[in-house]
């Protein structure tokens, strides 16, 4: 046979398979397993080295995400800082101020503790003694507070003894003030509990407002308290707030008297 | 004993060809771009043959050990590489070149113009064969110019080895 028939033969014969194989997908994988073997340790390589450039790639993503959040954190830093600074000269400012502005409320009272060792609770009568007297320079008009707050004021002394009428009697008067609304008025008794009598009728009481001691006639201090507001009582001229005392007048044990230098 | 010398030259560069594409070419490094080695191999080899019937035939079974080692569509590579063997063939006998420049340039083109072949054949007949490039078609002819020369150079030396020295 010519040579170039051949060639046609063996190429019309190659043509033949490529179509069959393409027309019915045929695939014959006899070097799979080989193949696999071969490129196993270098597809391993591989793998190691992407996951190594990946957790480099990575630990370098942080490191910059980690300096810029430093540079962030230096700038808060200084600020604050700077912040730090004005405010150290403002404590020091306000410490001074504190210094000069300072009172201390009970620097014009000598405080002389007294026992209560008697006392009466009949009605306009409500008064309890204590074993302090003139044997400490004591005299009419001082005041007495315990730690809950005002207890009353000394109506008589005696040698040995004292006589103090307490905040719940109606005989006792003396300058209050509510805080929250900075109104004066004057507290006296009414033999349960108090009335702030006198507060202008233009404001707003509250029910469980604070009553404290406004400094104002020298017998107490400013800011003891006395009791809270728990009504409220509208007259034509004025108002009254009825307090309840802090002090429990029927255990009182003991006391300070609020003595003047 | 020539022909056995081919056979067996082929058969080893074959060789050689497959584990290349499944150990270096298999890496991150060249972007999972496999040359088609089998192409320049088929180019450098019709540039060396006289025998136009042996050289087809040969071809023809570089085709048929790529068809079964890498899972291809059976014939498709037969019929490829005895083709170009056959066109490279005429056309070295019209140009009468077969200098290493001329063959980078054959190789270049033929693996562009198989390129072009199979991706109209899996467009048309919507078949998955496995193509040896990346989606990047950019990436794998630049990648393909540069691995041309060095693959080429390094055949010619082994084909020096087997064919033309034991000729001389």
């Amino acid at each position: 046979m010519n040579k170039n028939k051949l060639l046609v033969v063996l190429f019309s014969l190659n043509f033949f398979i490529f179509f069959y194989g393409l027309y019915n997908e045929v695939r014959i994988n006899f070097g799979e397993q080989f193949l696999y073997s071969i490129s196993k340790p270098f597809l391993l390589f591989n793998y190691y080295v992407t996951s190594l450039s990946t957790s480099f790639k990575n630990k370098l993503k942080t490191n910059i995400e980690i300096r810029e959040e430093l540079d962030k954190l230096k700038k808060e830093n200084l600020k604050l800082k700077e912040k730090l600074i004005q405010f150290k000269s403002l404590e020091k400012d306000s410490l001074n101020l504190k210094k000069i502005l300072s009172v201390d409320n009970f620097f014009e009272f000598k405080k002389i503790n007294a026992k209560v060792i008697g006392g009466s609770n009949a009605l306009y009568q409500s008064f309890v003694i204590v074993d302090k007297g003139e044997n400490f320079n004591l005299q009419n008009g001082i005041g007495v507070i315990n730690s809950d707050g005002v207890v009353g004021l000394i109506v008589e002394t005696f040698v040995t003894s004292s006589k103090i009428l307490l905040l719940t009697d109606p005989l006792f008067q003396i300058d209050v003030v509510l805080p929250s609304s900075m109104q004066h008025g004057i507290l006296t008794g009414n033999n349960e509990d108090c009335i702030v009598k006198f507060l202008p009728n233009n404001k707003i009481y509250r029910k469980g407002e604070l009553v404290v001691t406004s400094g104002l006639n020298y017998i107490f201090p400013y800011g003891i308290p006395v009791g809270f507001v728990y009504k409220i009582v509208k007259k034509p001229l004025y108002t009254e707030a009825i307090v309840k005392p802090f002090i429990k007048k029927y255990s009182l044990d003991y006391v300070v008297l609020l003595r003047k230098k | 004993m020539q022909n056995i010398r081919i056979f067996l030259y082929l058969l080893f560069v074959s060789f050689i060809i497959l584990v290349l594409q499944n150990t270096i070419f298999s890496l991150k490094f060249f972007a999972n771009i496999k040359p088609e080695l089998f192409t320049l191999l088929i180019v450098n080899y019709a540039f060396y043959e006289k025998n136009k019937l042996r050289g087809y035939a040969y071809s023809s079974f570089v085709g048929f050990l790529e068809d079964i080692l890498t899972n291809q569509i059976f014939g498709l590579n037969i019929f490829l590489k005895s083709l170009i063997f056959l066109i490279v063939f005429v056309l070295k006998e019209k140009l009468f070149s077969n200098s290493f420049i001329f063959k980078c340039f054959t190789g270049i083109i033929f693996n562009q113009l198989e390129f072009w072949f199979i991706y109209g054949l899996t467009s048309i007949f919507s078949i998955s064969i496995f193509l040896p490039f990346n989606d990047n078609f950019v990436n794998y002819s630049l990648f393909y110019i540069l691995i041309t020369p060095i693959f080429l150079y390094f055949i010619n030396k082994i084909e020096k080895r087997f064919l033309t020295k034991n000729e001389s």
